[in-house]
């Protein structure tokens, strides 16, 4: 069985990259905080209701046979990092990272993770409890 | 993997933030270092400012130590020491232009910066565990 193709669980793996995307924009913005001229950046927010609705709405040709090659499905382009147009505070040297700011961005990033993360397990735990253990 | 990658980058933080504390140590151990020969310049301390290194193979951008240059903007201390072999004619010797408390300040910022680094590696460590704990 392909999870991917439970709208759920497609959801729940595009916000974990999206997060692990995140992540990544976040350490970048921590360690360039005493570079002179940076300015940090953030992803765009994931919309799940617009994401959700999306999925409904993802029209793509059917597969009917193997050799058929699998149509595009929109929405898989990797998220794109963008300036902060309004920054906290800019110091003399024209830096505008906010440590405080990214920390704490830093950590939703981390809690987020951890609940879909634990979203994902239980969907998991409760299709192999549909599944049954085999105890007859 | 974006989280590695995060990894990564804050990895380049903290060893840019160590090269400063090393600036920061030799100007410091440097403080009283006067010249060898009457009228000589004593120490210049030391600046170190960074830069970003877009690193185009893994599409991250790190951080890293531009230059270390020489403060010449800072002026040389004076004092009154006539039996010391730096004495120019009237007995002064030029001291080094190292301010303890300036030296002490931005070994502060330079900790709290590799904190924060140090800080998000944990974050994205945990973020890696979570992935892995899918697993079970």
């Amino acid at each position: 069985m392909d999870l991917r193709k439970l709208p759920l669980f497609d959801m729940m793996t595009r916000r974990l990259s999206w997060l692990g995307a995140r992540q990544q924009v976040l350490a970048q913005n921590i360690a360039n905080s005493d570079t002179p001229g940076y300015k940090p950046r953030d992803l765009k927010p994931l919309d799940f209701r617009a994401m959700a609705a999306g999925e409904l709405a993802k029209l793509g040709p059917a597969v009917t046979s193997p050799m058929h090659m699998a149509g595009f499905t929109p929405g898989d382009a990797p998220a794109r990092a963008e300036k902060d147009r309004h920054p906290l505070e800019t110091t003399l040297s024209g830096n505008a990272v906010a440590l405080e700011e990214q920390l704490m961005k830093a950590n939703q990033t981390a809690t987020d993770y951890e609940l879909t993360t634990n979203l994902y397990h239980k969907h998991l735990q409760m299709i192999r409890d549909a599944l049954g253990r085999g105890g007859g | 993997m974006d989280i590695t990658k995060a990894m990564e980058i804050s990895a380049s933080g903290m060893y840019a933030q160590g090269q400063r504390v090393k600036v920061i140590a030799e100007n410091i151990a440097n403080a009283d270092s006067t010249a060898d020969k009457p009228g000589g310049d004593p120490y210049r301390r030391q600046v170190i400012t960074f830069k970003s290194l877009i690193d185009r193979a893994a599409g991250i951008e790190k951080v890293g130590v531009k230059r270390v240059s020489r403060d010449s903007v800072t002026p040389f201390g004076k004092k009154y020491e006539p039996g010391s072999p730096a004495a120019d004619g009237e007995g002064y010797v030029k001291t080094a232009n190292v301010n303890a408390v300036i030296e002490m300040m931005d070994m502060r910022e330079a900790q709290r910066s590799y904190e924060a680094n140090l800080n998000l590696i944990a974050m994205s460590k945990s973020m890696i565990q979570r992935a892995i704990d899918l697993l079970r």
